[in-house]
């Protein structure tokens, strides 16, 4: 498998800082400007720590008292319009609370492919080889290993990556109301593999170092370049 | 009507990709996380490390500076040695620097003041060798500007000050001239 065989499911740029006390007086200054440059920009939820805003189904700001993020859903792999929409996020909430430091800047890839069972997915993860699954019976037990997950970490000169595969399952549920009209309702479960690549900074970043638009391109270069050599075993 | 979707679990300790609903409790700021002690910020190689992905302009500017940096260096080493004309062709190295340098000054308006200021300070200087406080100083300001190089304006500002407080002229050439003019004149 590659990780052209792979759907990117959400990617997410965060940002952590030191509480920013000022979210509890300039949340609406945050969110008024940035409904200026991103039309259709809705709230899901403003509490005093946490305000959330969604735009369509695939794009979702939050700014909290300690840390912020910008997840998209199945974005494209350029992540173009995620770069873009980062860019400037970022830069509003640095200016509008007053941040000079991010204590921890992270972006995560997840990159999912859909399989029909979990045994499917779990065979397809054990056979790759990254994890050893003896035979027979062990610690008393028989049987096949179900969710299997493989993660790793590793940090130099002040940044790190954080490696994950894994088989997961996500629900989609929904209880219709009394006299609903609408369609039947549905629920599913998808089965899939999950290869997750968290690129992180360990060290303080101050704001007026960070590019957005060029660290991100970078993340996205170096998941693209080096991510087969891990994938390359799965079937 | 109640509709749910439960999107992957993932583990609290990266970043965070699941959408939390639940109001952030508040917590004991440990010392690792409090500005006054936290450790010193990033380097720039550090957090650029992929310079074929980023954008040429600020692969550019890095490696510009970079080298701007090393010619300082040079230039005080040299002048330590009492090596006058070896450091003054170092400073030359550093000036040969700061035109393709204000190339690069889309990065942001400080990055562009500050080269600029720079510019007009060996422009103004005349080919008069700069003393070792201001080499010293300059080299503290491209430094300053490769760490960070989106540095806003008005820090920029503050920087170009300190450049002006150990006596050089950061003004363009032709705004002394006007200056001089409107003296001669009586006009100011």
């Amino acid at each position: 498998m590659q990780l052209a065989d792979l759907t990117l499911f959400q990617a997410v740029i965060e940002v952590r800082y030191a509480p920013a006390y000022l979210l509890w007086d300039h949340s609406g200054c945050l969110w008024s400007r940035l409904s200026l440059q991103f039309e259709g920009l809705r709230t899901i939820a403003a509490e005093p720590n946490q305000t959330l805003f969604r735009m369509g189904n695939d794009f979702e700001f939050a700014a909290r008292l300690e840390n912020a993020s910008l997840s998209a859903f199945k974005p494209n792999r350029t992540l173009t319009q995620f770069t873009e929409c980062a860019g400037q996020f970022f830069s509003l909430l640095s200016e509008t609370l007053d941040l000079a430091e991010f204590s921890r800047v992270g972006c995560r890839q997840i990159f999912t492919r859909e399989y029909p069972s979990h045994e499917d997915a779990s065979r397809a993860l054990l056979e790759s080889g990254v994890l050893k699954w003896p035979v027979g019976k062990h610690f008393n037990h028989s049987g096949e290993p179900i969710r299997p997950e493989w993660a790793f970490r590793w940090e130099e000169g002040g940044s790190g990556v954080h490696l994950r595969l894994r088989v997961d399952e996500r629900k989609y549920d929904f209880d219709p109301p009394l006299v609903w009209e609408g369609p039947d309702p549905v629920k599913k479960d998808r089965i899939a593999l999950m290869y997750d690549v968290d690129w992180y900074t360990t060290a303080p970043v101050l704001v007026t170092q960070m590019s957005f638009a060029d660290w991100i391109k970078q993340c996205v270069h170096v998941v693209n370049r080096d991510s087969d050599a891990f994938l390359g075993g799965l079937k | 009507m109640s509709a749910g979707v439960r999107f992957f679990e993932h583990e609290a300790a990266g970043t965070s990709a699941a959408t939390a609903s639940v109001p952030t409790k508040p917590r004991v700021v440990s010392i690792d996380d409090s500005p006054r002690f936290a450790a010193s910020s990033m380097e720039i190689d550090d957090l650029y490390r992929e310079p074929s992905a980023i954008r040429p302009i600020l692969g550019h500017a890095l490696r510009g500076l970079a080298a701007a940096k090393e010619a300082v260096q040079e230039s005080l080493e040299a002048l330590r040695r009492g090596e006058l004309i070896a450091s003054d062709d170092a400073t030359q190295q550093l000036q040969a620097l700061l035109p393709e340098l204000f190339c690069c000054r889309e990065l942001g308006d400080g990055f562009g003041a500050i080269i600029n200021a720079l510019n007009f300070s060996f422009q103004n200087a005349r080919g008069i060798p700069l003393s070792e406080e201001q080499i010293t100083l300059i080299g503290h300001t491209v430094e300053r500007i490769r760490k960070e190089p989106f540095l806003p304006f008005d820090a920029a500002a503050e920087l170009i000050g300190r450049l002006e407080d150990v006596g050089l002229v950061v003004d363009p050439p032709a705004l002394a001239a006007l200056g001089e003019l409107l003296d001669v004149e009586g006009l100011r």
